[in-house]
């Protein structure tokens, strides 16, 4: 048993509240009990805390994307023993740590000519990926990060479609390029976000002929400062 | 430690490498200002001047050069230096993905292990600092609360510098944000310790037209903040914070 776990809470109702704010609970927990299971324990007290219940639903614990799925002691291990749940999206958020994630649904939607529904299940596994980066409030167009990890999993499925893939991951405006480095963003990435990410960048830029003009200039210009 | 114990054998690094030419018309100054730290610490380093400069920009890194460092590194046995992140996360890069045995040091990880035989007469006490980095922050932190700094930690949050000549408009909001923020929670300078951070934060121009306000927050490197204790430009950093009192 954990003794006097520290839990601070995004609260938020988009209906009633201008503004978020943040509630403590104390709480004494099992090492083995998921962040699921704490959520349930705490809305017992609480029952107007709004989650997802769901061990592959996904929020933020100390800036990290984490399934609610994961175990304490694993948590605990890695952030210590004070711990702030936020949703995936603060500017998304409906309810507590629920969100609206149209905009990750969305971008599913690129693939529609290429993915069959069965590959939805694969794409849905990313959203902690996709809400990892910052980068969708810089640019509400970028695929997302996800969306670059799908297409790899696309083309390795699909390789008679390799130039529709890569003209997608390849868009000035939307494409890969609008990729940061979000390492320190995932609680452990099974999917290898960064070395997948890379090695696609490599194949976007080796790809002869160019995908488009926007890959030719850019190429030449790392050529050029790499001479 | 590894550096300790040729310390302790008399031995010292051999030579390093600081990545002169890192990414061309970028300040290297304040990177460089490790050598005066170095010389005070009486640790030995030797400049590779690779031409071949760049490691990790935007998405592409250049393996040859870093195939002439490693094969010089392996053949002469020299330990590796480097001065700030972006050359540090490259070279780790490369020593995994070619499976190297070199060793590659972070200045900031050799200053912490080193900082205690400095002559620091002055302290950080009132100042706020924030930190912007991504390798070895906690050191950082440790050395700086020694010296009675109050630490902002920022939330590592990407400076746009591999957008800058993709799309500058969301490169320097992203910096700018980083910089505001700081500034916002009541920082008096920033600790940076990446090369393209730095050039990125540094554009005050660029900055104050991406967010609609003027600043005037300095951005330091952890050797240049050393070296302000010791007494170089204290005059200036002082000034500066009385000023903003």
């Amino acid at each position: 048993m954990l003794k006097n776990i520290h839990f601070v809470i995004f609260r938020f109702d988009s209906k009633n509240d201008y503004l978020p704010y943040y509630k403590d609970y104390f709480l004494d927990v099992k090492k083995e009990q998921t962040l699921l299971e704490i959520l349930k324990q705490i809305r017992i007290d609480d029952p107007f805390l709004s989650f997802d219940e769901n061990e592959n639903a996904c929020i933020k614990i100390n800036q990290k994307t984490i399934f609610l799925g994961v175990k304490l002691s694993e948590i605990i291990n890695e952030f210590g023993t004070k711990l702030t749940l936020e949703p995936l999206s603060f500017k998304r958020a409906v309810n507590d740590l629920i969100i609206n994630h149209n905009d990750f649904d969305d971008k599913f939607l690129l693939f529609k000519d290429i993915a069959l529904q069965e590959d939805r299940k694969y794409y849905d596994k990313l959203i902690n990926i996709y809400y990892a980066s910052n980068m969708t409030s810089y640019n509400t167009s970028y695929i997302g990060d996800s969306a670059c990890l799908f297409a790899e999993y696309l083309l390795n499925k699909y390789p008679n479609k390799k130039e529709e893939i890569l003209s997608i991951l390849a868009d000035e405006k939307s494409g890969i390029w609008y990729h940061t480095n979000t390492s320190n963003k995932i609680f452990q990435d099974i999917e290898n976000t960064e070395n997948r990410i890379f090695a696609l960048f490599d194949e976007i830029i080796n790809h002869k002929p160019f995908i488009n003009d926007f890959i030719k200039t850019q190429t030449t210009r790392l050529s050029n400062e790499t001479m | 430690m590894i550096l300790s114990k040729l310390k302790q054998q008399g031995l010292v690094m051999k030579q390093c490498n600081i990545f002169k030419s890192l990414i061309k018309n970028l300040n290297q100054e304040p990177f460089l200002s490790s050598f005066a730290l170095l010389d005070k610490l009486k640790i030995q380093t030797n400049l590779i001047d690779s031409k071949n400069d760049i490691g990790f920009d935007d998405r592409k890194f250049n393996p040859k050069f870093y195939d002439e460092i490693f094969t010089k590194a392996l053949n002469e046995n020299i330990e590796v230096l480097a001065l700030e992140d972006s050359s540090y996360e490259g070279l780790c890069f490369v020593l995994k993905k070619y499976k190297l045995n070199s060793k590659i040091y972070h200045i900031n990880e050799i200053l912490y292990q080193n900082y205690k035989n400095l002559s620091i007469n002055k302290s950080f006490k009132n100042f706020n600092i924030c930190l912007y980095g991504n390798f070895f922050t906690n050191l950082t932190q440790e050395i700086l609360t020694s010296f009675d700094a109050n630490i902002i930690q920022a939330p590592y949050e990407n400076c746009g510098y591999f957008l800058k000549h993709i799309n500058p408009e969301i490169a320097y909001k992203m910096a700018s944000d980083i910089l505001f923020n700081a500034y916002d929670s009541g920082c008096d300078f920033m600790i940076v310790s990446d090369i393209r951070a730095f050039d990125m934060l540094k554009a005050y121009k660029e900055l104050k037209k991406a967010n609609g306000r003027d600043i005037d927050l300095e951005v330091y490197t952890l050797s240049e903040a050393l070296l302000l204790l010791c007494g170089e430009d204290w005059d200036l950093i002082t000034a500066k914070h009385k000023s903003k009192k």
